[in-house]
């Protein structure tokens, strides 16, 4: 007797590359649809079917309220969607970010790796330590150096566009997965964003040393050449540098997120619009936006929430959020409700709140 | 065998932990409207997801992943907490799916896999077929093949071959042990196998023996 062990014995000996290759075939098929789909996220329009199925268990007043109340629910998802596009479309800009970011991460592991800056007892280091010290923050001045270098290479662009036509083509952040964590959904904890350090404008110092005499320290070779008093090379003050408009905005997002992190939501919301405020009408400027929603959101603050769909829409009429916020200003701030839903209706006839529009929009005008 | 699959994973968000969404789950049986809010939006990806591999046509993955959530709340009553709130809700999702495919079958099955013989014969006798359109076809294909295949051998093979879920994941998903779980997948691989060998697209396999 053949039992279903020995089956599968037999079975799983036996590879199969040609039906392997159609089947890969088939999971590409299905992620590709996955990937592309937009997928209007309703909550309220799950909710009613909840209380169609039980309506003891979800009242009509939950669904009645999650209209009300729940007018953003699709921004991760659709930030995830955009986010795909932001890195096919802009690959200038991701990299800029990616240069300015890796130099961050940088700066953060000599931190954390207990090059630290000024501490007392770090005066005393040995030669050794110091050497070691003096590589590494000789690295990462070459790190951020080759990385600005890139950036401004960049900003100016390869493509002999305007430095910042990148600007307003989105970028790679938002494909980050603690990206697609800031959401609007009700939370119960702060968003699990990682913390972004603001870029800093030149290494920072790690020892009362001047920079640049530990750095020569590093590169010599033995004591035989080891810098005299007479021969020390000069220390020459660093040049200042503007932060370019992409820096600036990096900054602005890292400390708006840090700040959202601590729950310090206030900080957090004059970041953004900072931000909002010097990237214009860009992709980073709409993004920011669905930010502040989420923001109004979680501070329970309904009257700014809908000040700020309003401001939106008037920016960009036809941005990201524009479904979500017109949906938001039909269920709170329409005196006319019919006529807005239908509105909505014309604007967006495959908008994700077409259900609840279909139904309030009442027939003809 | 079990497949490897070579293709990249979708970029997801880190799994909620679990103390949270143990925490997400009290508070929406107690009636929170706004935790379950949260929760939706947790698992929506996933559960998205898995409903897609398991339709095989995204035209009602929408409707059926709100039907999903919807049952899903009306139903956390009986979540006993013996499986996690993950594999819980992925059985619903299934269970969903399930009604969906008795809803359909009929003699719809025949047809689409002649449709399916058709389209894949049409765009594999051109040369230059896109890739991505070969491989839309060819999902056609084992999708027509797999409607054709009784439920359990379906969605283990699916679970497991398509969606490519660890085998404790898929069996507890399906309520049962890892090996039936093999066992499952490994016949629907053969019969989908013999099909596609059937329909002159895949040769015999040589004898290894």
């Amino acid at each position: 007797m053949i039992t279903d062990v020995d089956e599968l014995a037999v079975a799983e000996g036996r590879p199969d590359p040609a039906l392997d290759a159609w089947l890969d075939d088939v999971s590409a098929a299905v992620e590709h649809d996955v990937h592309r789909a937009h997928v209007p996220w309703d909550f309220a329009a799950m909710l009613a079917r909840a209380h169609a199925l039980d309506p003891a268990i979800v009242s009509a007043q939950a669904v009645a309220e999650a209209e009300q109340s729940e007018p953003v629910v699709s921004l991760a998802h659709r930030r995830a969607a955009a986010a795909q596009g932001a890195t096919h479309d802009d690959p200038a800009f991701a990299r800029l970010i990616d240069d300015v970011r890796a130099a961050t991460e940088h700066d953060a592991a000599l931190r954390m790796n207990g090059v630290t800056p000024l501490r007392a007892h770090d005066r005393g280091a040995s030669p050794m330590g110091r050497l070691v010290v003096a590589a590494v923050a000789l690295a990462a001045a070459v790190v951020l150096g080759l990385g600005v270098v890139e950036g401004v290479h960049v900003l100016r662009g390869d493509d002999g566009a305007p430095a910042d036509a990148a600007l307003h083509q989105g970028s790679a952040r938002d494909a980050s997965p603690e990206r697609a964590e800031i959401d609007d959904a009700p939370r119960v904890r702060p968003p699990a964003v990682a913390p972004r350090e603001p870029v800093p404008p030149e290494p920072a110092p790690l020892d009362p040393t001047p920079r640049e005499v530990v750095a020569a320290e590093a590169v010599a070779p033995s004591p035989a050449v080891r810098p005299t008093k007479a021969r020390a090379p000069k220390v020459v003050p660093p040049v200042e540098r503007a932060p370019s408009l992409a820096e600036r905005l990096a900054v602005l997002d890292g400390e708006a997120h840090a700040a959202w992190k601590a729950n310090d939501l206030t900080t957090a919301e004059a970041k953004f619009e900072a931000l909002i405020e010097l990237a214009g009408t860009s992709r980073l400027a709409d993004l920011a936006y669905g930010d502040l929603f989420t923001l109004a959101r979680r501070r329970g603050d309904a009257g700014r929430e809908v000040a700020l769909w309003k401001t939106y829409l008037r920016v960009f009429p036809e941005g990201r959020f524009a479904d979500d916020a017109r949906a938001g200003l039909c269920r709170r701030d329409a005196s006319d409700r019919p006529a807005c839903w239908r509105a909505y209706l014309e604007a967006f006839p495959e908008g994700s709140y077409r259900a609840q529009a279909e139904r309030e929009a009442g027939g003809a005008p | 065998m079990p497949r490897v699959t070579t293709q990249p994973q979708l970029p997801s968000a880190p799994r909620p932990a679990g103390d949270e969404v143990a925490a997400l789950v009290e508070q929406a049986r107690a009636g929170r409207t706004d935790a379950w809010a949260r929760l939706y939006q947790l698992f929506f990806a996933p559960i998205f997801r898995h409903i897609r591999y398991l339709a095989g046509d995204h035209a009602a993955v929408e409707d059926l992943v709100q039907e999903a959530f919807a049952r899903a709340l009306v139903s956390l009553g009986t979540f006993d907490g013996r499986s996690s709130f993950s594999t819980w809700l992925h059985g619903i999702a299934l269970n969903v799916v399930r009604n969906h495919w008795r809803a359909s079958a009929s003699t719809q099955t025949a047809h689409h896999r002649l449709e399916a013989m058709h389209t894949v014969r049409d765009a594999a006798s051109h040369g230059d077929v896109d890739r991505t359109h070969l491989a839309k076809e060819r999902a056609k294909v084992v999708y027509a093949v797999l409607a054709g295949m009784p439920e359990h051998l379906r969605e283990a093979f699916v679970l497991r071959d398509l969606e490519g879920l660890p085998p404790h994941e898929a069996a507890a998903q399906l309520g049962i042990s890892p090996g039936n779980l093999a066992v499952r997948a490994t016949r629907a691989r053969q019969r989908l196998r013999a099909e596609l060998e059937a329909m002159g697209w895949l040769s015999p396999l040589e004898d290894a023996s």
